[in-house]
């Protein structure tokens, strides 16, 4: 297999991302297989990019010589929201593909903690990593999947998620992994009150009036508040330029979080919308870019004859989180 | 938009989708004044509330259009103006635009 910055030996231009579940439960599976993983990029001549949480960074430093072959990221920027994991890794990955070794990918995510919608979203984003790299030169992703705290219908979905899985000390097929196309979750209706506001390009002061009302008195800070207030303009414009002229928008407070939902006529056909830095020569495209910067979870479902649904979550400050929530 | 003196324009309120238009026009025209003067155009967002992905978007339309070799200081831009342009992709643009706490 030829990896994402080296030209392959027989000149092909190999494509794809080798997207590898590794299930461990533990701390010494977890170095077992990582490490394993490691030592057989460093056999290629190829480098690792790893992206982890600061307890297995941890792990890991303590287990590997200092030298050049190992990266690890800073990952506090990522958050809570998985749009941000794609653009997270194009960056990384293109830069170390700079210095022309073939680069490799740990990516741990943290999947225990988590609301149901964002563990949707997560689910979604692990797939759209398939698609995502599909086009670009060949890498390979490590997962690292604790299986220890996770029920068996979880550990199965995440397995349906990766095509290849790491198995003592090399790639194997996975044996669950579903191509396509990816069935998403239904978003529930909200649990409780909520307000419901039609919009056209004239309501939009109306709109951002009606999520302050909503977010301020829960408690929202200044500065989030203001990044929520430009996610919902962003999505409300949409609405405007492509989804007929008019939506209906939907705020509501639910685990946590102020959600803000808007439906319109419109049909998203791009499965990476918003996923996707923009180019500063690039006309449109920023609307959901900006939605999933500034938001802690941005759920799409898009398609005929229901057309769009785009929700916003911004957490709230000093609440308990829920970790089975249903928002 | 306003005159705020000494080259300088004073930016207020939203610039979303319904304002970017006319916004886009106004820096048009500043810009060409600008130009024209050999100088650099100033604009001051410290009034601004709110700008979006178009707003911006109307902002470079109208500088790439209209510069003329001169440049663009934008003076109060908070720190989110700051951010969606980088966001936005216009930081590594090329374009002689200064962005300015």
């Amino acid at each position: 297999m030829s990896e994402f910055g080296a030209t392959p030996a027989n000149g092909s231009a190999a494509l794809g991302l080798r997207h590898v579940l590794y299930p461990y439960s533990g701390a010494q599976q977890y170095l077992d297989g990582t490490v394993s993983y490691i030592d057989h990029v460093r056999n290629h001549g190829g480098t690792v990019v790893v992206a982890a949480p600061e307890s297995r960074q941890h792990l890991l430093r303590s287990e590997l010589p200092s030298d050049d072959s190992v990266t690890f990221v800073d990952t506090d920027g990522l958050g809570t929201n998985p749009a941000r994991i794609i653009p997270a890794w194009r960056e990384w990955i293109g830069h170390h593909a700079q210095n022309g070794r073939p680069v490799y990918g740990i990516s741990e995510s943290a999947w225990s903690g988590r609301t149901t919608a964002q563990l949707q979203e997560l689910r979604y984003h692990e797939w759209l990593l398939n698609r995502a790299f599909a086009e670009l030169p060949a890498w390979s992703l490590l997962c690292p999947y604790d299986t220890s705290d996770q029920m068996a219908d979880t550990v199965s979905e995440v397995t349906r998620l990766h095509p290849w899985v790491w198995n003592e000390g090399d790639y194997a097929q996975g044996p669950d992994y579903v191509e396509g196309p990816y069935a998403m979750d239904r978003l529930p209706e909200p649990v409780g009150p909520y307000e419901e506001l039609a919009y056209t390009i004239d309501d939009l002061p109306l709109v951002r009036d009606r999520v302050v009302e909503h977010a301020r008195p829960s408690g929202m800070g200044a500065a989030r508040l203001r990044d929520l207030l430009i996610a919902v303009t962003e999505v409300v414009g949409n609405s405007i330029r492509h989804g007929g002229g008019r939506g209906m928008l939907r705020i509501w407070v639910q685990d946590g979080a102020v959600v803000c939902e808007t439906r319109d006529a419109g049909v998203i056909t791009d499965p990476l919308v918003g996923c996707m830095r923009p180019t500063a020569c690039q006309i449109g495209g920023r609307g959901l870019w900006f939605a999933n910067q500034l938001c802690d979870l941005v759920q799409i479902r898009s398609g005929a004859p229901d057309g769009t649904r785009v929700r916003l979550h911004m957490d709230l400050p000093e609440l308990e989180k829920p970790t089975d929530g249903s928002a | 938009m306003v005159d705020a003196g000494a080259g300088c324009w004073a930016v207020d309120g939203v610039v979303d989708i319904a304002g970017a238009a006319a916004f886009g026009i106004a820096v048009r025209a500043a810009a060409a004044s600008a130009a024209a003067n050999g100088g650099v155009l100033r604009l001051r967002f410290d009034a601004l509330d709110l700008i979006d992905a178009v707003g911006l978007a109307a902002l470079v339309d109208a500088i790439r259009q209209n510069l003329g070799g001169c440049s663009v200081r934008i003076e109060g831009a908070n720190e989110q103006v700051r951010r969606l342009w980088l966001l936005s992709g216009y930081g590594d643009s090329g374009l002689p635009v200064e962005l300015l706490p």
